[in-house]
């Protein structure tokens, strides 16, 4: 079967049109997922804005100055990893859900059982595919840039530049064959991380000319609850005052910043949620539409 | 495949509707200079207020107004950025319809503006990946090459920067049709709007320098009329002006505002035509080009995706009620 990609680029709109109750549970989601993340990291988050605001207050730029930075994030993102692996699995197996079986509507679609376990692992080694995939590429194009600094040989930095470019080229070709991985898992409640291989087979423009029209309007969306949220963050501030809570503990930061937090919590949280639906549901509905499946 | 089209009735389009239409165009103008207008005069407000301030104020007082000021004028960049969006598609619509009447003088909220939105974003983005691309090919290309020695590694620089420029103007060119054809077939056109721009890049570029030519002949006319009428008229003393601004002394309370506002209100009409003209000018040439493309063009094979309005009278019947957002 065929599938009209501006059609499909749509379907986001379309789920939260006849399921906008879905879009309130993924905002829980989110919000407990903020939560935890800040439970887990709170002080820590304050350190990373205030050495993000030593950087931008200071003229003299240096390499120690970042690294406090990057030592502070590190942490941060080692404890991301695990967390978004897990929420991400059960946000994108919420919104396969709702395109592919809407009937199962209870909770939002949120669920966590078999489907979502599989679609974590599904999600997991395709992570680690394309991370391969990157450190190869990325990494022969980085040896031949040292080798060219080594020896002075400018001629050299020409293959670098094309097989940097040809890498970013064979990433999008990938994330676009394996791009039907996770509705397929949760449609037919198998682990096939790369069964998407075979279905998206001469359909890889159609693919990504729906990815762009669905990220951009991603994009879009996330523009509009942005002025829609900025008299509010205007009202309290924003994260970038938490770096004057450096040292702190993570109680005494919520004691002192919860409207800040809760603020910036609830506008990300909504936000996330329509941006996972208007990004997310063109997929499952490329699927289902590919498949020839039934649209209700 | 496609017949060509005429340069001439391209470029002829936004004077006849300039002619059909030229309370739109006024309307169009007004929407699009409003938000400026309103910018400058919170511009005007704010320097005002620092002016006014001592400048060892206390931070605090001065921050939450730089703040507000800040938002305002985001926010009126937005307000200009949709309402020029909102009247590119109106151009466009009433290009493509040119005959028709239509409430709101063409501006509507519906399925056109978003895919409007979303294929001038696409196709900015992607030019601007294009440009990259060929920065990085071209600059490390030049680079290899540059060990040749004098003057052939100079001549190869300049090749190469000439081959880059020409692929970058065959790129814009080639996605020149995207937007109107996304209003004329109802769709996302990136496919149609590239082959219907196919064999055809030496007339658009013929097309878009005659564009940029006519522009700059009327704004060179319109600085002149404005600076002479200023400058007769004794409103601002430029000497003094550029002076003022050279040692940072201008504040808005040196204007001679009782002279200057008569001028401001009575330019205010005949600006918003120009600025209604302006929007016209870029968008109503391209339109004409892809209208007079596509009716020699055989039909989007994908009619379902939107029903394609390949002929003038077909537009607005492709238009249903639960298009409007």
């Amino acid at each position: 079967m065929s599938f009209s990609a501006s059609d499909a680029a749509f379907e986001g709109f379309r789920l939260v049109r006849r399921h906008p109750l879905a879009v309130v549970f993924w905002s829980l989601a989110y919000l407990v997922f903020f939560a935890l993340l800040f439970g887990a990291f709170g002080a820590g988050l304050a350190e990373v804005m205030a050495a993000a605001k030593a950087i931008e207050d200071s003229n003299d730029f240096t390499v120690s100055s970042f690294q406090s930075l990057a030592q502070a994030y590190g942490t941060f993102v080692w404890l991301m990893i695990p967390l978004s692996l897990v929420a991400g699995g059960i946000l994108n197996a919420a919104v396969a859900r709702a395109v592919l079986r809407p009937a199962d509507s209870a909770f939002g679609y949120l669920r966590l059982g078999a489907d979502e376990l599989r679609v974590i692992a599904v999600s997991l080694i395709l992570s680690l595919v394309m991370t391969a995939v990157a450190m190869v590429g990325f990494g022969v194009a980085g040896g031949l840039a040292g080798l060219a600094v080594a020896i002075g040989q400018n001629a050299l930095y020409l293959p670098v530049v094309l097989i940097g470019l040809a890498t970013v080229a064979v990433l999008v070709w990938l994330a676009l064959r394996l791009s039907l991985a996770v509705p397929i898992t949760l449609a037919e409640k198998r682990f096939t991380p790369f069964a998407s291989f075979a279905l998206t087979k001469g359909k890889s423009l159609p693919l990504l000319g729906m990815g762009i029209i669905a990220f951009v309007m991603s994009l879009l969306v996330g523009l509009l609850v942005d002025i829609i949220g900025t008299p509010a963050t205007l009202a309290v501030g924003d994260l970038d005052g938490l770096g004057a809570l450096q040292g702190e503990t993570t109680l005494s930061i919520i004691r002192q910043a919860w409207p800040v937090l809760v603020t910036w919590g609830v506008i990300n949280a909504v936000m996330s949620a329509l941006q996972l639906a208007v990004l997310y549901a063109p997929f499952s509905a490329a699927y289902r539409d590919i498949k020839g499946l039934p649209t209700d | 495949m496609t017949q060509g089209f005429s340069i001439g009735q391209a470029l002829a389009a936004p004077f006849h509707l300039v002619r059909r239409q030229p309370l739109a165009v006024l309307v169009w103008g007004l929407l699009i200079l409003l938000p400026s207008i309103a910018s400058v005069a919170l511009s005007f407000a704010m320097m005002g207020d620092i002016a006014v301030m001592n400048p060892d104020a206390d931070p605090d007082v001065i921050l939450p107004r730089m703040m507000q000021f800040q938002a305002g004028s985001m926010l009126l960049s937005l307000l200009q950025i949709a309402a020029s969006l909102v009247i590119a598609t109106a151009v466009i619509r009433a290009t493509l319809n040119i005959g028709r009447r239509e409430a709101f003088f063409f501006m509507r909220l519906s399925m056109d503006e978003l895919r409007y939105v979303v294929v001038a974003i696409a196709t900015f983005g992607g030019v601007y990946i294009a440009m990259i691309v060929l920065m990085l090919v071209g600059g490390t290309t030049g680079l290899a090459l540059w060990a040749i020695g004098e003057p052939w590694n100079w001549i190869a620089a300049f090749l190469i920067a000439l081959v880059c420029i020409a692929a970058l103007m065959l790129a814009l060119l080639r996605v020149s049709l995207i937007a109107p054809a996304t209003i004329l077939y109802r769709d996302f056109a990136f496919k149609h709007g590239w082959a219907l721009a196919k064999g055809q890049v030496l007339k658009l570029l013929g097309l878009a320098l005659l564009i940029a030519l006519i522009g700059i002949v009327i704004w060179s006319a319109v600085v002149a009329v404005v600076v002479f009428g200023l400058t007769i008229g004794g409103v601002v003393n430029w000497a003094g002006l550029g002076e003022a601004f050279e040692n940072e002394t201008w504040t808005p309370a040196l204007v001679d505002w009782p002279a200057v506002l008569p001028w401001a209100v009575a330019s205010t009409l005949p600006l918003a035509f120009l600025c209604g003209f302006w929007s016209v000018l870029g968008s109503a040439p391209f339109a004409s080009a892809t209208r007079q493309l596509a009716d020699g063009a055989p039909q989007p094979s994908n009619a379902q995706d939107g029903g394609p309005a390949d002929t003038l009278d077909s537009t607005e019947t492709a238009q249903s009620p639960g298009d409007t957002l």
